[in-house]
């Protein structure tokens, strides 16, 4: 009685108390109705998480698809990306010449820091030569994002070769070859081209100080 | 030196390049073989490719801090046949002369790229003659130049030069005194640029307006003592890199400080004006040309003025890497103390030669076809051309100058230069038959120089 009273008092609130095995019948549907709303929480949770997924693989699809290659914007980067490496071949040559002077100079620290300068330079062209081969390869295969890919780490690269350039200019000190805010100054022409400032002079306000002719009377204002 | 064609030349001033290559390798020619251009004192752009240094000469000067000195001394030997423009058909007659002269220099200049810029030169000109002749004795003196320039803001779009240049020019009359023509003058000014860009590279336009005050005076000859304000706008526009469009104007008020010549008819107060146009610089890799033509307007305040076209034009090789040839032609007008002004047509020719790295050979030879403005005889004591009641002179220079560099250090300097004057101008005697002064004479001059250089 207490039992039940017990019982009946747990589920006083659901039903009158039914005596059965020693349980409630409207307790065992108390726990099947608890069961059912579980496996619904479980079941709604698993199609979010479903939904959620496929969203997400929606987002990962989306990112992972190929946009369609525009081949003017393709050529334009392969075009560029060329001229990049050229002028990084260029960069080279001037840079070996200072290298040269500098053994010339016999200026070791100088040496050194063009050294330096030079040896990275010459690993970002061989890079670089190797991206442009890969982004050719995009190119035939009509693939933008390879294309862009490649062609933004030759950008970088060229960019770095072109701040050692800079830097290279730099070295032995402000007054050798680079300027004292680090922009550089061009004071020696390479090759043939003539070393020719047009508007030399024109600014010169020196006074032109004639002289007295010759056979002039003025020996008569001399007083000899 | 003593030409009578050319105008003294002042230090120039505010040009750190060409002073440094001037105090290291053509220190000599500086102090003994200073005649400036044959083609006149207007052409002062840059007229042929630059010769770089010889290698025994590019190590000199002194580094301390940011600034480069270069020091130098020299002790010359000079000869000349005819000190006071004598001519045997007159009573003046040639009197050779030979002098010692020591010619220290110095040079300090830091980065003339640097934001802001200093350029300091400065020569002594000491000479001592030999001889017993009196007025030849009392030729000695001390001269020399200065040329200070400071100019702030180098690297930025505007920037501003303060410059300074004063010369004190040794040069014997055109008789035999014991009196000179030495003289001082100082110039001091200012400069606003405009140049756009960042680095001096990639400045394809330049816009300069200039102004500067100027004191010339003689020992004796106070009558041409005259002060000057002189105004200058350049501008210039490189549409290749080594060629450029040029604007020049200039605009000077002189005065003389006294009326001497004015009441002799002489010379007069003038505003000088002039202004060209043209384009200078590389034609080829090789060659090089200018061509410039103008207007000028000496308009003097009593007497004749000269108002007509300028021009000039050049032409230079670089026939090889030791090799410059240049050929020019000036037509302009300078003041006068005879006549107000004097009109010219000048050709020049310039040739420089290096041998082996160790020699430079420049030769070179001017003539100038000179028209004075009209004048009335003073006292009857002169005998014009009755056609333009003018003087036309004729004026030949040239020159032969060799520069050895012995060592990085020692260099040696020998050369010979010549100039002569053909005038129809005679200065007569009260008889209108005695010839006082012919007008005409012809000197030479050798000399020889060993320079000390750091």
């Amino acid at each position: 009685m207490q039992e039940n009273h017990q019982i009946g008092h747990a589920g006083a609130l659901m039903a009158a108390p039914v005596p059965f095995a020693g349980r409630s019948v409207f307790a065992d549907r108390a726990f099947k109705s608890e069961s059912l709303g579980g496996r619904g929480v479980r079941l709604m949770v698993a199609v979010a998480f479903g939904v959620a997924c496929l969203f997400v693989a929606l987002f990962v699809s989306a990112q992972e698809a190929k946009p369609s290659a525009d081949p003017a914007q393709v050529a334009k980067q392969l075009e560029q990306a060329r001229a990049f490496v050229a002028r990084m071949g260029s960069l080279i040559g001037g840079a070996f010449n200072e290298l040269e002077e500098a053994r010339k100079a016999q200026n070791v620290s100088r040496v050194n820091c063009v050294g330096e300068a030079v040896s990275t330079m010459k690993g970002l062209l061989r890079l670089s030569e190797g991206n442009l081969l890969v982004m050719q390869e995009c190119v035939s295969r009509n693939d933008a994002a390879c294309t862009n890919h490649e062609f933004v780490k030759i950008s970088i690269a060229f960019n770095k070769t072109e701040e050692l350039d800079g830097q290279l200019k730099g070295c032995g000190g402000p007054a050798v070859d680079g300027a004292i805010d680090g922009r550089p100054v061009i004071e020696k022409n390479v090759g043939d081209t003539p070393d020719l400032d047009p508007t030399l002079g024109l600014n010169d306000m020196s006074p032109q100080l004639e002289n007295p002719p010759s056979a002039s009377p003025f020996y008569t204002f001399t007083g000899n | 030196m003593n030409s009578v064609t050319q105008p003294d030349r002042p230090m120039t001033q505010a040009r750190p390049r060409a002073a440094r290559a001037l105090a290291v390798s053509l220190f000599a020619a500086a102090s003994c073989f200073a005649v400036a251009s044959t083609t006149g004192a207007s052409t002062a752009l840059a007229q042929t490719a630059e010769m770089p240094l010889p290698a025994i000469v590019q190590e000199r000067g002194v580094r301390t801090g940011e600034f480069t000195l270069f020091p130098a001394f020299g002790v010359i030997g000079h000869h000349d046949t005819n000190l006071f423009n004598g001519n045997n058909t007159e009573a003046n007659k040639p009197v050779g002369a030979t002098s010692v002269r020591f010619a220290p220099r110095l040079s300090l200049s830091n980065d003339p790229n640097s934001n802001v810029a200093f350029s300091f030169t400065g020569s002594g000109d000491i000479r001592l003659f030999l001889s017993d002749n009196k007025s030849v004795g009392e030729q000695d003196g001390v001269g020399g130049g200065m040329g200070l320039s400071v100019t702030f803001g180098q690297r930025r779009s505007f920037s501003l030069t303060l410059f300074d240049t004063f010369s004190r020019a040794l040069r014997a009359p055109n008789w035999e005194l014991t009196s000179t023509l030495d003289r001082v003058s100082n110039d001091v000014g200012a400069r606003i640029e405009f140049h756009p860009g960042d680095i001096p590279e990639r400045r394809p336009f330049n816009l300069a307006v200039g102004a500067s005050w100027g004191k010339d005076m003689f020992d004796f000859f106070q009558a041409g003592d005259t002060t000057t304000i002189r105004s200058k706008l350049t501008a210039s526009w490189r549409f290749l890199p080594k060629t450029a469009a040029v604007l020049d104007a200039t605009w000077d008020f002189r005065s003389y400080d006294n009326n001497t010549l004015s009441l002799q008819n002489l010379a007069a107060d003038s505003q000088p004006f002039r202004v060209r146009v043209g384009v200078n610089g590389a034609l080829t890799k090789r060659i090089t040309a200018s061509a410039l033509g103008g207007w000028g307007l000496s308009t003097h305040a009593k007497g004749a003025s000269f108002n007509g076209f300028l021009a000039s034009a050049g032409i230079g090789l670089r026939a090889s890497e030791s090799t410059r040839i240049y050929l020019g032609y000036d037509r302009n007008f300078i003041d006068s103390y005879l006549g107000n002004y004097a009109t010219f047509h000048a050709l020049g020719f310039n040739l420089k030669q290096r041998f082996g790295q160790v020699m430079d050979v420049t030769a070179r030879f001017g003539t100038r076809f000179l028209e004075y403005g009209s004048f009335t005889p003073i006292g009857g004591l002169v005998a014009l051309d009755p056609s333009c009641n003018c003087r036309r002179d004729t004026g030949l220079d040239g020159g032969l100058s060799a520069n050895f560099d012995v060592a990085r250090l020692i260099g040696l300097n020998i050369g010979w230069q010549m100039r002569s004057v053909i005038t129809n101008f005679k200065v007569v005697g009260n008889d209108k038959k005695t010839i006082l002064d012919t007008g005409a004479f012809t000197g030479h001059e050798i000399f020889a120089s060993v320079n000390l250089r750091y």
